[in-house]
């Protein structure tokens, strides 16, 4: 009788540990500063609960001014790499990321004073597509 | 013989492989309302299976948006938090259309909603957009009971009436 209940006491612990909680977990840096004219890697690794593959995930940045709530489109990547062809980034930005390697990263080149603000980093790998994205708030010093 | 001119509009050059979505820039509900997060897109090239939708959420606290729902090739509805089960998909991509609506809309709901379309190889211009949703309680209506309009519309008058004619008997 003692035994049995030890055995539902421990069997209390194994129940809410098997939970599986789907969705892509997305990690970056916090904050990133970036000397006037020179370059910088945004970082954004995530993991997800499901298989990766390059025909599977894309990776979507995009720019939110300190001032402005309007994001602007940074960089694509869906099986090919989508830069920018207008606007303030054009020529800015490369893919340094390997999707793969679960590594979602871009790099900002030569960058100006107007790329101050937050870069956010969303991943997609159906079906984990639900969470939060990841933001990085860059600070570009002289 | 007459001539006839033909002119091109002046139209501003439309950027090649570009996105643009909109959104109405506020929506009010009522609590226990359905609400439609209508959400339409410009397109330079057809809706591919490569299409992919994002609607996502932040609170009026603020912090980072979550993604609560996302379409690509079908749609993924939320499985659990907030929005768990409250979610269907209005969308008809070859419509250019990426709606959702809201079922049984609560005050927790109030906040930023925000569209995000991609349609590769028109990914960049301007691929989101904003709603700000506010949900206000449902105004408390004075409702009669079945008895009761009996009661008074059709009982007491037809007793007063009835009384009335007796009288003058």
């Amino acid at each position: 009788m003692y035994q049995l209940w030890i055995l539902l006491l421990l069997g209390g612990f194994v129940g809410p540990g098997v939970r599986r909680v789907s969705g892509i977990n997305i990690y970056t840096s916090n904050e990133l500063d970036v000397v006037n004219g020179t370059s910088v890697r945004l970082k954004c690794t995530f993991t997800s609960t499901h298989p990766v593959s390059l025909q599977s995930v894309s990776v979507s940045w995009n720019f939110r001014p300190l001032n402005s709530g309007q994001d602007e489109s940074v960089f694509y990547f869906q099986e090919v790499e989508y830069p920018p062809k207008q606007g303030r980034f054009q020529g800015h930005v490369e893919w340094s990321g390997d999707v793969l390697k679960r590594d979602a990263s871009i790099t900002l080149k030569n960058v100006p004073p107007t790329f101050n603000g937050t870069y956010i980093c969303q991943v997609r790998n159906p079906p984990d597509v639900h969470g939060s994205n990841g933001e990085t708030m860059l600070r570009v010093v002289n | 013989p007459l001539l006839s001119i033909r002119f091109l509009s002046g139209t501003t050059p439309s950027p090649v492989s570009s996105i643009t979505v909109k959104t109405p820039a506020d929506l009010q509900a009522s609590k226990g309302d359905t609400v439609t997060l209508s959400c339409t897109f410009i397109s330079s090239s057809t809706p591919t299976s490569k299409m992919t939708v994002d609607w996502s959420y932040r609170p009026p606290t603020g912090g980072p948006p979550q993604t609560f729902f996302h379409f690509s090739s079908r749609a993924f509805l939320p499985l659990e938090g907030q929005f768990s089960g409250r979610i269907r998909w209005r969308g008809t991509p070859a419509r250019s259309d990426a709606s959702i609506s809201l079922v049984n809309a609560t005050l927790n709901d109030n906040g930023t909603y925000t569209c995000s379309v991609r349609n590769p190889p028109d990914v960049h211009g301007s691929p989101s957009s904003h709603t700000l949703l506010t949900v206000t309680p449902k105004a408390p209506s004075i409702r009669f009971s079945d008895v009761t309009v009996l009661l008074v519309f059709i009982l007491l008058p037809s007793t007063i009436i009835t009384f009335f004619l007796l009288g003058r008997m």
